[in-house]
């Protein structure tokens, strides 16, 4: 069962980590959101809470595909009233991918208890708590930003940041499951 | 790992009224046309003379304003130039300027307004101004006053050294080359000068200067000036640029006219915020 793991890894890498040469990036997000509901799909058959992330990758992954040609820019010059449901759009992907990594925290967390791996469903629910947390007082401010108020602008974008490091936790999250589910089923071998 | 209602309703809660609110205040204090500031100015009508204006748009404005026509005097439209802008701190507004170089005004016969034979001063109160996309705004600017150059001899007078700093105030000095009697003080925005403006000359306040004042050759005469603090001003001269000229005229020994121009430049724009621009927002609606 490496594989599916890899794939979520993998997924967010390309998610997360934008990397452009030019005008193209090279770890598109809409590649990762496939890559991802891959690797739910295939964990799917072990727990059926991974589903949950499914139906929010493939959207996801259509979405990121079409902004590709129609790309939207949320620069504070560029919103006005009558186009600020652009804004809407970087919300709804934070939701569906608030979703998703709940079907993945969720999994570890209640594979890691039918294994008696306190820690890595420790790590699990915490990792989770946090992105949601983060990810709603992100969403809470975002919209503070239109109206420009310096400091709210300045902590939106630490938010980003802290949540860019918990995007990375959960891939250092997946790695370690990956890892410890695997030993586990080569030592019932 | 269950989600928790009890924290979760007040969150999506919070979230629904942070972008509803958000929305609201976004929209309502957008500017539907930009805000022109007041200008008072007074300039020579003649080549190379050129001024400044204000004014505030929204920072996702890209309709800028390219061209300029006053309406009062039947002139072509004409290029202006940007000069600067800046957005204005926590806000979604931007502060612009254009200059103005009169040169380049023509009217609609196709002659230069400057080489217009009028020997009355020229006042002008209304401004259209012309964006990229060809939307057209009109203003009460404040007033404008173009003076127009008088061929006088002023062998009377010499430029002594100029000054004005941040704070709105400033001097000028003059030397008179002969013996000269000063028998007027013009100012065609005497009003306004006195409302906005202390003004002093040779220690003297302006409204207390007894004419004709005598010079002798070589004597200095000191014009200070001194712009009130924005506070003590009415709201129609809030964040206001002004030019405003103080002509001295006067007779020098020989019974010859002499005639000097001295410009009192004072700038309040500079301090506008987003919260005084959202209070004119709210005077206007």
């Amino acid at each position: 069962m490496r594989k599916p793991y890899s794939q979520l890894i993998w997924g967010l890498v390309f998610i997360f980590f934008n990397i452009n040469i030019g005008p193209i990036d090279i770890l598109p997000n809409f590649l990762g959101y496939i890559f991802i509901a891959s690797g739910l799909e295939g964990l799917a058959q072990v727990n059926l809470i991974y589903k949950k992330g499914i139906i929010p990758s493939v959207v996801l992954a259509f979405a990121s595909f079409i902004l590709i040609f129609y790309p939207i820019n949320t620069s504070s010059e560029n919103i006005t009233p009558s186009n600020c449901w652009m804004l809407g759009i970087s919300a709804a992907f934070s939701v569906l991918n608030l979703v998703i990594f709940y079907s993945i925290c969720k999994g570890i967390h209640d594979e890691s208890e039918k294994l008696a791996n306190n820690d890595l469903m420790l790590s699990a629910k915490t990792r989770w708590n946090c992105m949601l947390y983060f990810t709603c007082f992100s969403l809470i401010l975002t919209p503070f930003t239109l109206n420009k108020g310096q400091f709210i602008v300045g902590l939106n974008f630490v938010i980003s940041l802290i949540l860019l490091f918990l995007a990375f936790l959960i891939v250092l999250l997946l790695w370690k499951a990956r890892d410890e589910f695997n030993k586990d089923i080569s030592l019932e071998e | 790992m269950k989600l928790n209602s009890k924290i979760i309703i007040p969150i999506v809660i919070a979230i629904l009224i942070s972008w509803v609110g958000n929305i609201y205040i976004f929209d309502k204090y957008s500017l539907e046309k930009p805000i022109l500031l007041n200008s008072y100015l007074g300039l020579p009508l003649a080549e190379g003379y050129n001024f400044e204006l204000s004014y505030v748009s929204n920072i996702y404005d890209k309709d800028n304003i390219i061209l300029v026509s006053f309406p009062e005097i039947n002139t072509q439209s004409f290029f202006v130039t940007a000069t600067s802008d800046n957005n204005i701190a926590d806000s979604n507004f931007r502060f612009n300027r254009i200059r103005i170089d009169m040169s380049t005004v023509f009217l609609e016969n196709g002659k230069r307004l400057i080489d217009t034979d009028e020997t009355e001063n020229l006042s002008l109160k209304k401004i259209q101004l012309i964006t990229n996309s060809g939307k057209k705004y009109e203003y009460d600017l404040g007033k404008m006053y173009f003076l127009k150059q008088q061929s006088l001899p002023n062998n009377a007078f010499k430029n002594g050294s100029y000054m004005s700093s941040n704070s709105n105030s400033g001097s000028s000095t003059l030397t008179t080359e002969t013996d000269i009697k000063i028998t007027e003080l013009v100012n065609p925005l005497k009003d306004l000068l006195s409302e906005v403006c202390e003004v002093n000359i040779n220690g003297t306040p302006l409204s207390s200067v007894r004419l004709p004042l005598s010079f002798k050759p070589g004597d200095l005469i000191e014009v200070k000036y001194n712009f009130k603090n924005n506070t003590g001003v009415k709201p129609q001269f809030q964040f206001s640029n002004f030019i405003i000229p103080l002509v001295l005229k006067g007779i020098d020994y020989k019974g010859n006219p002499a005639i000097m121009n001295i410009y009192i430049n004072g700038n309040t724009q500079y301090y506008i915020t987003a919260k005084d621009i959202k209070k004119l927002l709210k005077e206007s609606r």
